[in-house]
């Protein structure tokens, strides 16, 4: 027969044990009911078959591992059992440099109930104070549990010589506890990587004081952790608790959920507010000196003291599943958004894993999907339930699937490990196989109608062909043509532009560039004359006019002889020059011989035509 | 008439279908070989939209192609090959016939509706992505800007402003025309520089589109499984940019740029021209 085979006698005697604890902490009286279920507690290995202790871990704490002379800390012991167990007081250990506040420790006992598995935390928490400075070990705490003895590790701190300066924190000679201070409370203390820690930032101050406000003095880094806050604390109001033998106020400020992204030493820092107190009531006690000086409404800073927390590495997953890094109390569900879709249509594969844990880093599984189907990037969905006290809620993967043919296919079974952080071990979830099937749309014939804005209709009757090919444009012939034309067109134009210009401009170049046309002219003239001096005078004048424009010379008062020396100085042929000479001298002599007939005036231009152009040549 | 007489007429006769003979037989060497078994691109056409009507994409899909392997175009043509490749539920073979459709004036609306659609369904599968601004313009530049039109632009300004020019210096001299001249000459050389310039460049670039459901983009052309796994995924039915300068020196590979501006190696195969 089992233990957890009695349900009602478990609760009855967690029932005892909780309300026993809670009393004490109440009153100081109330002693009866601590030893009461204690007696009950001590009973427990009396009955018959408890459970395998297997599950149970006992740690422990210290709230600083770093203090000065007089500064007090906090050694707490946790046991955490799925199931009540009989705890028996921590065994004490001497200390070196410490002294114990009071070997009274501050109990409490807590239930978790997450997807059907409990959780069980006992904490025994003492209050040291440093005496000596140096390095102190607390040797390990010896603790009975159901008969058998467990210990914790030991640990070191290190005392430093020093004032104790802030008003918070009691002085060496106080051995009590300060009239308000604020507390970091985690829910677990050696976690491995990713597994969730409830933070809360917890508020305790005697019942003399009154806390009007406060505010968070800084933003709390909590590097190596991923962080997510949770819901507003349900205990934000006050309640009454017992610390050190005296009455305080308790109340919790902040929740938070960390998850560890990394094994080894990792340090919470850190919490810390600024807060609006006022001592209430006409009596004064020791604890009014914290008011003393600074009337009795005044505002303080308080923070929690750093925490370094060891961060194991969660055991390798064993084979035979798919690790998805779910760290928790999860369950993993497969479904398919519809069992039967038409081809083309899409399907979702829902993958829902629900409970509580690192929501935020858990990964989507992979499947093995028919060839038959397109696979497209999945949608990711968290849902998260704000009312829950720690990260719980649900994270949904949607894998988009489209078939391309049709029948009907199976998306094969697949095992999802899950790291169950209670249990401290993987656990299997097995996601039986699914069945779809694909159809033809009945309806799809020549449009497509995804919705009521949307359609495509094939283009139908006679349309226009092109079968001949693209034909690059530097491939055309009259490409180049327009190309080449404009840049012969701008030569020639610029060169005529020019010649125009300095045929304006350049009275000699005129001159040399008319003497063609205007003996020319000149001849035909003389061509047309009746009167035969006049005929050879005209002739006289084209060929001389014609060599003085072209040699830049005087247009007037050039002798024969003149013009023939320029010719010899230029270099022409000098039996053109003879020819000119003798062409110049007949005109000029003409007149004193007897008329000449026509044919003999008609040769004397045909030949002072040919002496020009002859000279148009050379000059 | 005897039969002596008749003699001259049938061999002249005999001589006339010779020669109408030989005439036929050397127009025939003048015909093109692929006119001797013509294909009928508007018969095949037909016959395709029946057979999508009857649903048979596939044997529609088989009649257009052979209009597409005899050289025949048509912008109607590939609109229905894309039409009939969305029912196969082929969204980058789609995308390939809707954006060659969208190339044909008269059919850019309808294709346009087709690559809106395909677009749609990449949404909603959650593969579309988005098109980065500057590589918008660049892809613009390179692939969506008729490089011709604008070379005989330049040109066309060219011819003008050199005409204007002369004008100007030549019949009717006037610093205002001359000026205007040169001024359409500089605009005509800019444009035919700058549009002739783009053309060079998108010359080393060209479209393609993923037609494999899913092609990770490799860092190097070397397959490997590590490298598949750790690489950005092309989806089908994504429009890429290739390098063709980079894709030449690995035979059977692409050098791709998507459309938000990630770049690696795919296998040729996994793509369509375009």
């Amino acid at each position: 027969m089992q233990y957890r085979n009695y349900p009602g006698f478990s609760v009855f005697l967690l029932t005892a044990f909780i309300s026993a604890a809670d009393s004490y902490r109440t009153s100081r009286s109330a002693v009866t009911g601590m030893l009461f279920a204690a007696v009950l507690l001590g009973s427990v290995p009396a009955l018959p078959g408890p459970a395998a202790a297997s599950d149970v871990r006992v740690s422990a704490a210290l709230s600083s591992d770093n203090v000065t002379v007089g500064e007090q800390l906090t050694l707490r012991i946790d046991v955490f059992s799925r199931e009540p167990r009989d705890v028996g007081r921590p065994e004490l250990p001497e200390l070196n440099g410490l002294r114990y506040v009071s070997t009274v420790p501050r109990t409490s006992t807590s239930y978790s109930l997450v997807n059907g598995v409990a959780q069980m935390t006992y904490r025994y928490s003492y209050t040291l104070a440093a005496s000596d400075s140096g390095a102190y070990q607390i040797p390990p705490v010896y603790i009975d549990i159901d008969g058998e003895e467990y210990r914790t590790n030991a640990m070191t701190v290190v005392v430093r010589s020093g004032e104790a300066g802030d008003p918070q924190r009691p002085a060496t000679s106080d051995p009590d506890w300060p009239p308000i201070f604020l507390d970091l409370e985690l829910s677990e203390e050696e976690p491995v990587r990713g597994q969730q820690i409830v933070a809360e930032i917890v508020l305790y101050f005697r019942n003399t004081i009154e806390v009007s406000s406060f505010n968070i003095t800084s933003s709390w880094q909590t590097e190596g952790f991923w962080r997510e806050d949770l819901n507003e604390s349900p205990t934000r109001r006050p309640e009454s608790v017992v610390l050190g033998g005296r009455e305080y106020r308790r109340a919790v400020l902040s929740r938070y959920a960390l998850f560890p992204t990394r094994s080894g030493e990792l340090t919470v820092p850190s919490f810390s507010i600024r807060a609006s107190v006022r001592q209430s009531g006409r009596f004064q006690d020791q604890f009014s000196a914290f008011f003393q000086g600074f009337g009795r409404q005044r505002d303080v800073n308080l923070e929690t003291m750093p925490r370094t927390l060891h961060i194991s590495a969660p055991p390798t997953p064993p084979s035979g599943g798919q690790h998805i890094s779910a760290l928790g109390q999860f369950t993993v569900e497969r479904t398919l958004s519809q069992e039967r879709v038409k081809l083309g249509e899409a399907v979702d594969v829902i993958t829902e894993i629900r409970g509580s844990g690192n929501l935020g880093l858990i990964t989507r599984p992979d499947y093995d999907y028919p060839q038959s189907f397109d696979t497209h990037r999945p949608r990711e969905v968290i849902d998260r339930d704000n009312s829950a006290p720690r990260m719980s809620g649900t994270k949904q993967f949607r894998d988009v699937l489209i078939a391309r043919n049709v029948g009907e296919f199976t998306i094969p079974e697949s095992v999802i490990l899950v790291y169950n952080d209670a249990r401290r071990q993987y656990e299997r979830q097995v996601l039986p196989e699914l069945t779809l099937e694909v159809v033809r749309d009945p309806n799809a014939r020549i449009m497509i109608a995804q919705n009521d804005d949307f359609r495509l209709t094939p283009v139908r009757g006679s349309v226009s062909w092109r079968q001949e090919p693209d034909t690059p444009f530097f491939f055309l012939w009259w490409f180049w043509l327009v190309l080449v034309v404009p840049f012969v067109l701008f030569i020639w134009g610029y060169r005529t532009y020019r010649y125009r210009s300095k045929l304006t401009a350049d009275h000699d170049f005129y001159r040399y560039e008319q003497a063609w046309h205007n003996a020319v002219a000149l001849l035909d003239d003389s061509a047309r004359e009746q009167d035969v001096k006049k005929a050879y005078s005209g002739i006289y004048k084209a060929i001389s006019n014609f060599i003085t424009d072209r040699l830049h010379l005087p247009s007037a008062g050039q002798t024969v002889d003149q013009l023939v020396n320029e010719l010899y100085r230029r270099n022409v042929e000098s039996q053109l020059t003879n020819r000119v000479r003798h062409q110049l001298n007949k005109s000029a002599t003409i007149r004193y011989a007897p008329d000449p007939s026509a044919g003999d005036i008609a040769a004397d231009i045909a030949e002072a035509k040919k002496i020009i152009a002859e000279l148009k040549i050379q000059l | 008439m005897s039969i002596r007489l008749m003699i001259p007429f049938f061999y002249a006769g005999r001589i006339y279908v010779a020669g109408l003979c030989l005439l036929l037989g050397l127009m025939s060497s003048f015909i093109p070989a692929s006119a001797v078994g013509e294909v009928q691109p508007q018969s095949l056409f037909n016959r395709g939209n029946y057979l999508m009507e009857e649903q048979d994409y596939t044997g529609a899909l088989s009649h257009f192609h052979e209009i597409e392997e005899h050289g025949y175009r048509s912008g109607a043509l590939f609109y229905n090959m894309g039409i009939s490749y969305v029912y196969l539920d082929s969204l980058g073979q789609a995308s390939y016939y809707f954006q060659r459709s969208a190339a044909y004036r008269n059919m850019g609306d309808r294709a346009d509706a087709g690559l809106a659609y395909i677009e749609d369904r990449m949404r909603s599968s959650g593969t579309f992505i988005p098109y980065l601004s500057w590589f918008a313009f660049t892809d613009r530049l390179l692939f969506g800007m008729n490089h011709t039109m604008w070379i005989f632009t330049g040109i066309f300004l060219l011819n003008a402003g050199v005409l204007i020019l002369i004008t100007g210096w030549l019949f009717r001299p006037n610093r205002w025309i001359v000026r205007g001249g040169a001024a359409t000459i500089l605009t005509g050389l800019l444009l035919l520089i700058f549009a002739v310039s783009v053309y060079v460049w998108s010359q080393n670039y060209r479209q393609g589109v993923v037609v494999e459901p899913r092609v990770p983009l490799l860092p190097e052309p070397a397959r490997s499984p590590d490298e598949e796994e750790e690489s950005d995924l092309a989806y089908e039915a994504y429009t890429v940019t290739l390098d063709m300068k980079m894709s030449r020196s690995h035979a059977g590979w692409a050098y791709v740029r998507l459309r938000n501006g990630v770049t690696g190696w795919i296998p040729e195969s996994a793509l369509r021209l375009l």
